[in-house]
């Protein structure tokens, strides 16, 4: 990420519902940066959400991975670490299920900036607590939602 | 029909300069046809053709007339290894101190026939023909940089060294394959080979004369070398398959203020775009904010689509596999068409030529081709029945494009 693009994305994610000591750039001078960040849900849960911006983020949609828990299982305790279409989830790595947010068809890197996919995280973390509290697939919440 | 040799211009001048009486060269015939080219020295592009010797000897002016006898002791004088295959002999006169004049023969044990002998000349009149149109001595100084040589890039860097474009820059990491071969303009023959070799010995075929650097690279991971081919560059051909390199080839020419041409075929080649990128103008990213826009991106390879994330992991590979489909080399040549005649007028732009009325009309960002009226364009009106004039199919369509005010890319 180019040092103005960082600029942007700070300048964002001030002027956002976030709040600073939510979020953290890490390593950002090493060949693997990330963003963590903090992210509560309306149950008052915290999740910890490892945005990896190596791959040459904005141009390639960067993964996306939930690094606490570690790792996230589904309401019968089964693992999430797969890809999974009707869970909306990618391979996972290191242990930490890889959320599915923007889709290569939807990916736009001069309209979309870190703070949507943060948003983005938030509505799968919702729906996820939904899939615990009912079973039901996150597909089932998200269908139609345009997510 | 009596048998022709294609005779160098350059080698011919370069043996002259030697000041040798006799030489050996190659000879590479196209069999069954009577045709040989000769060479002296290695060409820059491998001959075609099955190969045999070939004896260049110098004869003075008095004994051209008797160039067959000269000829058949020259190939009297060679190994008798040398003479298992037949062997083409030239024989060189300069006459009135300055006009070259030759002779050949084709040999055969005790057999010799005469061969017409005909010249490939040099630079200065490779493009004769085109002079009037465009201004060849201006192209010639053009450098063009072109990334992507699939079925895109490769024939409009051949088109582009055909108009008389000078120098190039090639860039592609990839090589041929057997999947690539019904659509490149390369064939079995090249199997194997990295695309920005073999694309530069098509252009070499086409231009002698043209300098051609290549990167087998893949541009993502060094972007300072895209920067600097940018930069050196009059004018950006970016035809790659996926849109990461897009962006930073746009983020490189935005940074630079420098003119690129997108193009590309969508799903199936039903259709496909062309965007121009011009410095104060919209860019790569303002576009595919627009709803203009379809990222519908032709999918050929599973493999790289899996790895660029078009076909996400969860899809299987029986689906995957549905995926990948491609369309017909036919419906990619007029994208490949338009973004010449885009590019021909970007590089002529300011000279006085006989394609500048072009430049008054062409003056869209952003041009849609349709195919067929299928996807994206199903709802076109039909070639054949479209009284009220609407979008339909085989016609180019310009579109005015706004610049994205908001655009996280070009907004200064």
């Amino acid at each position: 990420m180019t040092y103005e693009r960082y600029q942007i994305e700070l300048g964002v994610l001030e002027n956002s519902t976030i709040k600073s000591k939510q979020y953290k750039f890490m390593d950002m001078d090493t060949a693997h940066p990330y963003l963590a960040v903090a992210i509560q849900t309306n149950s008052l849960r915290c999740y910890v959400v490892k945005i990896d911006l190596s791959n040459d983020y904005p141009y390639n949609i960067p993964k996306v991975f939930i690094t606490s828990p570690k790792p996230l299982l589904t309401r019968s305790g089964g693992s999430m670490l797969e890809a999974s279409h009707s869970m909306h989830t990618l391979q996972g790595e290191n242990g930490c299920v890889r959320v599915c947010h923007y889709g290569y068809e939807d990916w736009a890197p001069n309209r979309i900036t870190l703070y949507q996919i943060i948003i983005k995280v938030r509505i799968w973390l919702e729906m996820y607590e939904c899939h615990l509290k009912t079973g039901k697939t996150l597909d089932e919440f998200l269908k139609g939602a345009n997510y | 029909m009596e048998p022709i040799v294609y005779l160098y211009q350059d080698h011919l001048q370069d043996f002259w300069n030697s000041g040798q009486v006799q030489c050996l060269g190659a000879a590479f015939e196209w069999k069954g046809e009577s045709v040989y080219h000769v060479y002296i020295k290695y060409p820059q592009v491998a001959p075609t053709g099955y190969s045999m010797p070939c004896v260049f000897r110098v004869v003075d002016a008095g004994e051209y007339d008797n160039a067959r006898d000269i000829a058949l002791s020259a190939y009297g004088s060679l190994p008798e290894e040398a003479k298992r295959v037949p062997v083409v002999v030239v024989c060189v006169c300069i006459e009135d101190g300055n006009k070259v004049k030759s002779r050949g023969f084709i040999i055969d044990k005790d057999e010799s026939v005469e061969a017409v002998v005909k010249y490939v000349p040099r630079k200065s009149e490779l493009y004769t023909r085109s002079k009037g149109l465009l201004e060849v001595g201006a192209l010639e100084s053009k450098k063009v940089l072109i990334i992507g040589l699939g079925s895109g890039g490769a024939p409009i860097a051949v088109e582009l060294a055909k108009a008389g474009v000078g120098h190039f820059i090639l860039i592609d990491f990839d090589r041929i394959e057997l999947h690539n071969i019904a659509r490149h303009i390369c064939g079995v023959n090249e199997l194997g080979r990295l695309k920005v070799n073999a694309v530069k010995d098509a252009i070499l075929l086409k231009n002698p004369y043209a300098q051609v650097e290549t990167y087998d690279i893949d541009i993502n991971k060094h972007l300072d070398t895209l920067e600097k081919c940018i930069a050196e560059s009059d004018l950006t051909i970016v035809a790659t398959d996926e849109y990461a390199s897009r962006y930073n080839i746009n983020a490189k020419l935005v940074k630079l203020d420098k003119v690129g041409l997108f193009g590309r075929a969508v799903t199936r080649a039903e259709g496909g775009d062309i965007l121009r990128v011009r410095p104060g103008g919209p860019c790569y990213a303002c576009l595919t904010g627009n709803p203009i826009y379809h990222q519908n991106d032709e999918i050929t390879d599973v493999r790289r689509a899996r790895e660029l994330g078009i076909i996400p992991a969860y899809v299987s590979e029986e689906d995957a596999n549905a995926m990948v489909q491609v369309g017909l080399s036919t419906d990619i040549e007029p994208i490949n068409n338009m973004m010449v005649k885009l590019a021909l007028n970007e590089l002529s732009r300011g000279i006085e030529c006989g394609i500048s009325s072009l430049l008054e009309e062409l003056t869209y960002d952003y041009y849609i081709w349709a195919n067929r009226r299928d996807f994206q364009f199903a709802n076109w009106a039909p070639f054949n029945n479209n009284p009220k004039r609407h979008l339909t199919i085989l016609r180019w369509y310009g579109v005015k494009l706004k610049k994205d005010a908001e655009c996280l890319e070009c907004r200064k």
